[in-house]
């Protein structure tokens, strides 16, 4: 069953991989994360996550070439099916900017 | 940095055991580039705590994957069903940690000691099946053979390989080395020193998935008869000796007298199959049956398997194929089963599941968990009288409805809490200190062995934790949950905890006071000995000496291995060794050189027997060592009583023997040695040597350095090519250490292929043998004398906790005139009978442990045990007494009219 809505930590991860020209692997999408959003994410937490997306379609993933620094072992690439996950996108953007209509004096405060 | 030969850092390594089996190895990929990355760009403090964070990350995953929902759901079902465990018991047992400082320093004190202890032959199980750490070394397996009469391990054959090459589908490819050899090299300069080499088939470097620095491997040219003689060098030979030149590829080096060309340079840390730093190709044709037929070599075939493929499907086709093999050639292979098993046991001839099938270790398992039984009951024993003062506390929430269940299980997790954190402070400290020691003492080993904490010990770990919070926590809690509401609460309104020391104490005690019988005399004696070392010492000048050991190979050239008989080897080896020591005795600066197979510090005995007389009759064990005539001489060593070896005593058909004082002391009985006789009686179902007469008797010049109360010896006159090992003490003018170039020098001179070995100061030697000794025997009494003081602190504990139960009852008496001779008979009565009854029946267990420890040791304790076992005994009997003593005058100081409004 396709998901109508992401998780908080998916959704970061997805637009992650997306600002990541769509396509990368657990290593850079932690670190974009931490410098854009200061939130200490493990590579393990990022593999898990687009692991747990590929399992719902909203993400592909191919094998790269084994690596010394990983002591040999290769990098998984996690490619975004923007097709797939651009609608549960839009709604849930267009739900905050809903949810922040006429809040921003607020902040300004 | 690459990662490629190292072992993850541990934290990482648990944190993906903690994740699906799927994913770990690419996670743990990205793991070690992140670790990469932090190591490069951050601080030492940031990176660690990163680390450690990683297992938390991974469990809270491992909770948050899809595919541990089901299971969560489980936990959850579970926990209504009847496991009343929940996080405020956690969060109790962590302040009662803080509240109850001293029982908390005790009891942590000793399961940090005892966990570690309990984990340690399940640790070292793992250690000695290992996997090397390249990439995917778990596919990396050791071929061999076991010998289904013998039960031995077997190297297998030439035939054997090429057949397998040929026709087995399980392994990728497959290969063969040498492990252990050393090499003379002469280096550019014209320095001469032996390095660890290998020789080994081209393929070694394909199994292992390393590529070289410099240069290029070795190839299959390379292998055939004739072919150039080519050396790859490792990078600590490259940078020591070949001060990191970058055009050393094409150079030539001298290898044990012959001339290579090295055609490459390995990587940093590429040291396999064992401690190797030069590796040469391995002729087919000189691939030699016989195991072990070269000086200090032998074979290893290993193997890449097939990915997907199993061990045990490899062994499978394996077994098939040698059907036909036994077929055809019986005589040879009928007895023999091929096996398929881990890269370290084939190294060590270890059993390919590490000894978990074998009795003995189930046996030597429950041993080490004993020794943290006795320390959880002694920690059982504080607990309980805790548990006791907190009895108006779990009557009241028993009469608020917590079941017995619920109260159980908050012990529980409250000792559970003190038990998983003494858990990690012990494995920490295991990881950090112990381990690498014990890299340390065994620094001859394999440069990749790891001996650090693995996953698996973790797992064990926190399984004997629970164990012990079983222990400590449970059995007390049960104890004091046991009797009705009403009656707790009836109690717990006198002051009284509801508990009652019956049977279950007075066993707890007078175990515990029997096993600390047979343990404080142990360790009294192996202190005693540890003192001894310390303060025993040889006459001999040591620092003034050079020792070295002098060894050639059978033989390598560069057609292809040919292998020398024993004959022909000891020939070759005699004649350098007459060389060399008439070139050193000519050399400035060298005042003597004494010739042994064994001289100071070093160790090899023989079953002897003795002609009648004194301590005649029966087999004996004693140090013994064939050296040069001029051996006492060049030591300096006075000859006591006879006379010294002359030139003539030496040779196949001299009989002279001379023995040290300890020999006639302890093997003659002090009897007049001169003129007696002596053989060697190798094993019973064999024929004895000849006859040898005692010619003279020296002083102990510490035959055995690590151990001078074991050192009588004897020393018999040899011709060169009758010693074998060679080793040579040198005594200089000047620093003997800067001899060495010289000696090397020399030596290669005498035959380019000798190799000069392990050149140390001769007081060196002899100081690290007692270090290793004493630091073994020191860390044993260790522990025994940490059991010893729990053992007084349950006493104690009991003893404590009895006076206070006892309080209003002695009130009474004091109240209707009881002295205090009688209040004091009346408390210490019953346990002094207990600490009686348990150092008598401690005896028996003190014997047994003192015969098992003889064995370990190599010693004789069977002198020492009635001390001993009278030492042990006062001991505990004056410990417990003063374990008595406070509770007791606590008794005395009670108050009758305070006791009574106790009511």
């Amino acid at each position: 069953m396709r998901r109508s809505r992401f998780g908080e930590l998916e959704e970061q991860v997805v637009l992650a991989l997306l600002r990541l020209d769509g396509e990368s692997y657990a290593v850079p999408v932690a670190e974009e994360l931490e410098r854009l959003t200061g939130r200490d994410v493990s590579p393990a937490t990022a593999y898990m996550v687009m692991r747990r997306l590929e399992s719902q379609g909203l993400v592909t993933s191919r094998v790269g070439t084994p690596d010394p620094d990983r002591g040999g072992r290769p990098r998984r690439f996690y490619r975004v099916d923007t097709e797939a996950v651009l609608p549960i996108l839009r709604r849930s953007r267009n739900a905050m900017l809903a949810l922040w209509d006429g809040l921003e004096p607020l902040l300004d405060g | 940095m690459s990662w490629s030969g190292q072992r993850p850092p541990l934290p990482l390594r648990i944190a993906v055991r903690l994740l699906p089996e799927e994913v770990r190895e690419e996670v743990l990929g990205d793991l070690l580039e992140k670790w990469h990355r932090e190591v490069r760009d951050r601080g030492v403090v940031p990176r660690a705590f990163w680390l450690a964070r990683q297992p938390l990350v991974a469990l809270r995953l491992r909770a948050w994957d899809g595919g541990s929902e089901k299971r969560r759901r489980n936990v959850h079902s579970t926990a209504k069903a009847g496991l009343p465990v929940s996080w405020i018991d956690v969060k109790l047992g962590l302040r009662m940690l803080g509240k109850q400082p001293t029982l908390t320093l005790v009891a942590g004190f000793a399961l940090v000691l005892g966990i570690p202890v309990g984990l340690y032959p399940a640790h070292m199980t793992r250690v000695w099946v290992q996997s090397l750490p390249v990439d995917e070394g778990e596919r990396i397996r050791v071929i061999r053979y076991r010998d289904l009469e013998g039960g031995d391990f077997r190297q297998p054959s030439l035939e054997d390989l090429e057949r397998w090459l040929e026709a087995l589908g399980s392994f990728e490819s497959l290969a063969a080395a040498t492990v252990g050899a050393s090499y003379n090299i002469v280096s550019p300069d014209g320095q001469s020193a032996p390095v660890h080499g290998a020789e080994v088939t081209a393929s070694v470097f394909d199994i292992l998935r390393t590529a070289p620095l410099l240069g290029r491997t070795l190839i299959a040219a390379d292998e055939i008869a004739g072919a150039p003689a080519v050396a790859v060098i490792g990078y600590d030979l490259w940078r020591s000796r070949f001060a990191s030149d970058a055009e050393v590829v094409g150079r030539p080096v001298q290898v044990g007298g012959v001339a290579h060309t090295i055609v490459g340079v390995m990587p940093e840390g590429f040291r396999y199959p064992y401690r190797d730093d030069l590796w040469l190709p391995l002729r087919m044709g000189g691939f030699v049956d016989a195991p072990g037929g070269w000086e200090g070599a032998h074979h290893l075939v290993f193997g890449r398997l097939v990915d997907g493929v199993a061990p045990d499907q490899a062994e499978l086709e394996l077994v098939t194929l040698h059907q036909a093999l036994a077929a055809e050639a019986p005589a040879s292979h009928a007895r023999l089963q091929p096996e398929v098993a881990p890269f370290a046991a084939g190294i060590f001839d270890a059993p390919a599941d590490g000894f978990v099938s074998d009795p003995e270790f189930y046996a030597m398992q429950l041993l080490f968990v004993l020794v943290l039984v006795v320390a959880c009951t002694n920690v059982g024993m504080l607990t309980l009288a805790r548990t006791a003062m907190r009895s108006s506390e779990l009557a009241v929430r028993t009469a608020l409805g917590a079941g017995r269940g619920r109260i159980v299980s908050q012990l529980f997790v409250e000792s559970l809490v003190l038990a998983v954190l003494a858990a990690g402070l012990g494995l920490l400290l295991g990881d950090q200190v112990v381990l690498p020691w014990m890299g340390w003492l065994l620094d001859q080993g394999p440069a990749w062995l790891d001996f650090g904490v693995q996953p698996e010990t973790v797992v064990w770990a926190i399984s004997l934790s629970v164990l012990s919070a079983a222990v400590v926590g449970m059995v007390p809690a049960l104890k004091a949950t046991g009797k009705s509401v009403h009656r707790n609460i009836q109690r717990a309104s006198a002051g009284r905890s509801g508990i009652r020391f019956g049977g279950l104490s007075s066993a707890l005690l007078v175990t515990d006071v029997a096993l600390a019988v047979g343990i404080v005399g142990l360790a009294g004696f192996l202190w005693r000995e540890v003192g001894e070392n310390m303060s025993r010492g040889s006459d001999i000048p040591a620092e003034e000496f050079l020792f070295a050991e002098l060894a050639v190979p059978r033989i390598v050239t560069p057609e292809g291995a040919t292998e020398l008989d024993q004959t022909e080897f000891m020939a070759r080896l005699g004649d350098t060794q007459r060389e060399l020591v008439r070139r050193l005795r000519g050399e400035p600066g060298v005042r003597g050189v004494a010739v042994g197979s064994s001289v100071i510090g070093m160790r090899a005995g023989a079953a002897i027997e003795l002609d009648q007389g004194p301590g005649g009759g029966n087999r004996r064990w004693a140090l013994t060592a064939n050296v040069d005539a001029d051996f006492m001489a060049a030591l300096g060593q006075p000859i006591l009583m006879g006379r010294g070896f002359a030139l003539s005593d030496a040779g196949e058909d001299g009989s002279a023997v001379i023995v040290n004082s300890s020999f006639v002391e302890q093997v003659l009985g002090g009897g007049y040695p001169i003129g007696r006789r002596l053989r060697y009686v190798p094993q019973p179902e064999l024929e004895p040597g000849p006859w040898y007469e005692i010619v003279g008797v020296v002083d102990d010049i510490g035959m055995n350095g690590s151990q001078p109360g074991a050192d009588r010896g004897f020393y018999r006159a040899a011709a060169p090519g009758e010693i074998h090992p060679v080793q040579l003490a040198i005594r200089l003018t000047g620093d003997p250490v800067s001899f060495t170039p010289r000696l090397r020098e020399i030596a290669s001179e005498v035959d380019p292929a000798a190799m000069i070995r392990d050149t140390r100061r001769l007081d060196q030697v002899v100081r690290r043998n007692r270090m290793v000794w004493i630091s073994s025997l020191g860390g044993l009494g260790f522990v025994l004398l940490v059991l010893v003081v729990l053992s007084a602190a349950g006493i104690y504990a009991l003893m404590s906790f009895t006076v206070t139960e006892r309080t209003k009852e002695i009130g009474i008496r004091v109240a209707l005139g009881a002295g205090s001779g009688t209040i004091a008979r009346t408390v210490a009565s019953r346990a002094v009978a207990q600490l009686v009854l348990g150092v008598f029946l401690g005896m028996p267990f003190a014997a047994m442990a003192f015969n098992q420890s003889g064995d370990i040791f190599q010693m004789s304790l069977s002198g020492v045990l009635p001390s001993a076992l009278i030492m042990g005994g006062s001991v505990m009997l004056v410990i417990a007494l003063l374990a008595c003593t406070g509770p007791t005058l606590r008794a005395l100081r009670i108050a009758p009219d305070e006791a009574l409004r106790q009511e």
